[in-house]
């Protein structure tokens, strides 16, 4: 599936120049479905579930078919068996081992000038590509997310998946930035501040709270010290000033004072 | 500075265990891609700058610093990603927090959404609780939603 996967991935700015054709547009056609596809695969050979095979597997074979019939893809398909076979991850590859042909480079062109002219519909899409041509694939957890968006959701056409992936993006990114933090506005001012969610156990944060701050007093002595660990202080008065009830910013703050520490 | 090294993983280990620390670490990335990314570094001041100006307490002073550290290439990359984290963080909260306050706006919001809304936000429980005056005033800003653009294509 990973290898069908690529090989649709490779040929499929042929099939948006068809989407973009004027016997497309007759017919109100996008190539939003084919890119649906093309993620799905993508998200059940990497993260297979059976959700996913499923809706997966007729795209897959589709696109097994048009792929092979191009020589210049099929070269790139022995390639993928072997790095395969060696036991590769094919996502850290890069999509052509070389540089396209010129036939795939001159569709190729189009596509991705037609993604720029609109970027809020194809925003994820162009970005997926780029990932997938240098081997820096997006997060695979974000892929399984956009692959899992309702069938009613696809039906509405780019723009509207477009809404529904920003949606995804932004919920995904403060998820993994969740800094223990509680945002309100303080009704008298009328503006905003930051609130400190509390420990499980209170001592416990109590307790590491006065370890940084002795540390502080004690590093303060010294005019040497002071200079030389400006960065480590910073972070260790910043945690014990002001999240001393904040477990996630005086874990964090200490892991990366001791980063510093050590000079990585 | 054994001592301190010492004192520093003392304390990280006496709290990596904590439920909220882990689930806040299970999924968390490495932040030195957005601490070096030119165009976070050319945003993160006038962002900044912009929720600064309509926030107060340690939000308006701590923004403002983290800024000014990603900004600082003179800076270590280990303090530079710590900063760039905070700064992501309270950016994407703020971001998302004016966005909800505008479809409310718009739309005739229900309970429900409201609750959506507030754990999309990830701990924005001002959400429309403020005046419409500061939410247009962070919605209309410029800078933000350019560095919030940034931030999510680095986070993907």
């Amino acid at each position: 599936m990973n290898i069908a996967h690529r090989a649709a991935m490779r040929v499929f700015p042929i099939a948006w120049e068809w989407y973009a054709s004027a016997a497309a547009r007759k017919l109100d056609l996008t190539a939003l479905p084919v890119l649906r596809s093309n993620l799905m695969s993508g998200v059940a050979s990497t993260c297979p579930t059976p959700e996913i095979s499923r809706a997966a597997d007729a795209a897959d074979a589709a696109a097994f078919a048009a792929a092979a019939n191009a020589a210049d893809a099929w070269d790139q398909i022995v390639r993928d068996v072997a790095l395969l076979e060696a036991g590769h991850d094919l996502s850290t590859n890069k999509l052509w081992a070389e540089t396209p042909a010129v036939g795939f480079q001159t569709v190729e062109d189009p596509m991705l000038e037609a993604w720029k002219r609109a970027p809020d519909t194809w925003r994820f899409w162009a970005r997926r590509w780029t990932g997938a041509t240098r081997a820096e694939p997006l997060n695979w957890d974000l892929h399984t997310k956009v692959a899992l968006i309702e069938d009613e959701e696809w039906a509405q056409g780019p723009e509207h998946i477009a809404r529904v992936i920003g949606g995804i993006e932004t919920e995904f990114a403060v998820e993994r930035t969740k800094l223990g933090e509680t945002l309100d506005v303080n009704p008298e001012t009328g503006l905003l501040y930051l609130s400190d969610d509390q420990c499980d156990k209170a001592t416990v944060c109590a307790a590491a709270s006065a370890k940084l701050n002795k540390m502080d007093e004690l590093l303060s002595q010294y005019d040497n010290y002071v200079g030389a660990l400006r960065g480590e202080l910073f972070l260790i008065r910043r945690a014990v000033a002001h999240h001393s009830t904040n477990p996630i910013i005086l874990h964090n703050n200490a892991k990366a004072a001791r980063r510093l520490l050590a000079g990585m | 500075m054994e001592l301190f090294d010492a004192t520093l993983l003392d304390v990280q280990m006496s709290l990596q265990d904590e439920p909220s620390v882990v689930e806040a670490n299970a999924h968390r990335p490495e932040f030195s891609e957005i601490a070096n990314d030119a165009e976070v570094q050319r945003l993160a001041r006038d962002a900044a700058r912009e929720i600064a100006e309509n926030a107060e307490g340690r939000l308006a002073i701590e923004i403002v610093e983290d800024a000014e550290i990603v900004a600082d290439a003179s800076q270590s990359e280990v303090l530079r990603a710590a900063s760039a984290d905070a700064l992501a963080s309270r950016s994407l909260r703020v971001w998302v927090a004016a966005r909800v306050a505008q479809a409310r706006k718009a739309i005739k919001i229900s309970a429900e959404f409201t609750k959506d809304a507030t754990i999309v936000a990830g701990g924005a429980s001002g959400i429309g609780t403020g005046s419409l005056a500061l939410w247009d005033r962070v919605y209309g800003t410029t800078y933000l939603p350019e560095l919030i653009q940034r931030i999510l294509t680095l986070l993907a």
